[in-house]
């Protein structure tokens, strides 16, 4: 156990000592204020919103992941620190552990820098790449429940499935990658998506998808739009609109009612982690032997 | 104190089809300083990554201090000190905190591992840079790093593949003068090619050529086994390319008109020959030479097996 924590600090030190994980760091801050300006410039659009900003925090960050164990490779390190008494699974858990922190503290980042935006941004023009605002801040829990709903599953499993594919292939980063960019992407356009499978949550949530538009479902909200085209001219809105529009968007995060198959979604890449968690220990033991 | 035995039994190790790396290596040792010497290819690493707990035989067993350390591989690696053949290090971390992060994971903790990390960087030199970010070490001094994280968790058994490949000859001395001090009551196994390394140091060797353990013994056995096969011959500088292809010639030292020369040779090789005392390096030469054990004794009962045409 003492060694888990040994490997996972100096890994997660590592990883904050490269300039790409502060770069990394800037990106997620810009992501966040562009989907809290964008949510306060269309307040309809949030949960779209929402979902595309999880979207894209958690495809970036999992390409960032997953060498930890096969650099120690790269950089011959592994007949020093392999030759240690260290435990095969304390050694791929700390690093494992760390790798996922870091990410957390980057969507973190997205999180932190979307939530003060929306607080405290107020500019009713284009500043920079910014949209200009015009509806008050839409508050803490539309951001947390896209973040732990949306973004923390699927980084987890991202995470996972990256350190895993990094490690049992010895470092092939493209296969790797094409792998996650279809996981990823498919669902983002084709409806017809098996529900379990689906790590975006674009099936549940049509709002999220790219593909070629259905008919939307008429809902208030819907019709409360189509009633106010006032509301889609450029500048701000009626003021007297400002707040059933305000009403009408908060009481669509999270869209009701949840599906039951999202939650099983969910659990099921949980259980995907855990399982490709197990075969990078494995795949670790068994080179750890044949060094 | 009972010394703890390594058993390396009949070990055999297989990377392809027909290739071995190893053949029926055998050997027993207690503490000292086992000099394992070969060619490039003799099979030294493979033995050794098989010591160190890296690399699984393809037959055979390792025992140490009588328990099977293919089967319980964390036994050795509590009381073992490694330094691989090639090895690399982070960049951005100092020598310090790779030390205490190695150190760490071999179960050193607090004012112990700060003393034993400050203990090492001062036995390799590296104290006055032990904070400086690895990526700016030369390669002498990685090298040397390496020795010293080894070194950190006071081994019982020492495992260095070729220690000194990439240290200059300052701080080769240095690791020489280190060796005996490390030996004590410990097993020290040093792989090399380069023989003055273990000259002064080795208790006992094992020559490997082409996966096998050709010759074992102490090196005053094989000093002795070579004595009767050195020869020195001052001859004209003309005379000494036909002799040259006709000899095994350890080295020729030009003097004017004529060339000093060493000669490896199971019988007087010419009739103003001197016989000499052999270096380790010209024992080692004789027992390398690309023939087999029983050709090998027959060479040296035979003066025309390496006798001119």
């Amino acid at each position: 156990m003492y060694n888990f924590w040994v490997v996972m600090k100096l890994e997660f030190r590592l990883i904050w000592r490269n300039w790409i994980t502060w770069l990394m760091v800037l990106v997620m801050l810009i992501i966040g204020a562009l989907c809290a300006t964008g949510n306060r410039n269309e307040p309809w659009g949030s949960w779209a919103n929402l979902g595309n900003t999880s979207f894209f925090v958690s495809l970036i960050l999992v390409f960032c992941t997953g060498n930890q164990i096969n650099r120690d490779r790269e950089q011959r390190l592994t007949g020093i620190v392999l030759s240690t008494p260290v435990a095969t699974p304390g050694y791929v858990l700390g690093k494992y552990i760390a790798g996922l922190a870091s990410l957390f503290l980057l969507a973190g980042a997205a999180l932190l820098s979307a939530l003060l935006v929306d607080r405290f941004y107020n500019i009713q023009n284009v500043f920079l790449i910014l949209a200009p605002v015009y509806y008050p801040p839409l508050g803490t829990q539309p951001y947390l429940i896209s973040w732990a709903w949306l973004a923390l599953i699927a980084i987890i499993f991202g995470a996972t499935f990256m350190l895993a594919c990094m490690t049992l292939t010895r470092g092939q980063r493209v296969i790797a990658s094409i792998v996650v960019l279809l996981v990823w992407a498919l669902p983002r356009f084709l409806q017809s998506m098996p529900q379990l499978l689906d790590i975006t949550a674009t099936v549940f949530y049509p709002d999220f998808s790219l593909g070629p538009a259905s008919p939307a479902p008429s809902t208030p909200f819907r019709q409360f739009l189509i009633q106010h085209p006032a509301l889609f001219q450029n500048g701000p809105p009626p003021a007297n609109l400002v707040q059933p529009v305000m009403h009408l968007s908060l009481a669509g995060i999270p869209p009701s009612p949840t599906p039951a198959m999202f939650l099983w979604n969910r659990l099921f890449f949980v259980g995907l982690s855990l399982v490709l968690l197990i075969l990078t220990i494995y795949g670790t033991h068994v080179m750890r032997r044949r060094a | 104190m009972i010394m703890p035995t390594l058993f390396i039994d009949t070990v055999s190790k297989r990377y392809e089809r027909n290739r071995w790396a190893l053949r029926e290596f055998s050997l027993r040792m207690e503490a000292g300083v086992l000099g394992l010497v070969g060619p490039n290819g003799a099979g030294k690493t493979t033995l050794l990554k098989m010591l160190a707990t890296l690399l699984l035989p393809t037959e055979g067993h390792i025992t140490w201090n009588g328990q099977d350390i293919l089967r319980h591989p964390e036994l050795v690696r509590r009381v073992m000190g490694y330094v691989p053949q090639d090895f690399g290090v982070y960049p951005r971390i100092s020598a310090r905190v790779f030390l205490h992060y190695i150190g760490e994971l071999k179960g050193l903790r607090g004012t112990h591992l700060r003393r034993r990390a400050e203990s090492v960087l001062e036995m390799v030199g590296l104290s006055a840079d032990a904070d400086r970010r690895l990526k700016t070490f030369s390669g002498g001094m990685v090298r040397r790093l390496g020795i010293a994280q080894a070194l950190l968790n006071e081994p019982r058994l020492l495992v260095l593949d070729e220690p000194t490949v990439g240290l200059d000859p300052a701080e080769r001395v240095r690791f020489r003068e280190m060796l005996p001090a490390l030996s004590g009551e410990r097993t020290v196994i040093f792989s090399t090619h380069i023989i003055s390394d273990i000259e002064a140091t080795a208790t006992h060797l094992a020559l490997l050529n082409r996966g096998r353990l050709s010759w074992t013994g102490t090196p005053e056995a094989l000093l002795a086994d070579a004595a009767a096969a050195t020869w020195t011959l001052t001859i004209p500088q003309a005379e000494f390319a036909s002799f040259r292809a006709h000899y095994r010639v350890s080295s020729a030292i030009p003097r004017g008109s004529s060339v000093e020369t060493r000669i490896l040779a199971a019988h007087q090789p010419h009739p103003q020959a001197i016989p000499a005392n052999p270096t380790l390096e010209e024992a080692y030469l004789l027992f390398q030479e690309d023939i087999g054990l029983a050709e090998r004794a027959e060479a040296f009962a035979s003066p025309e097996q390496i006798s001119p045409t």
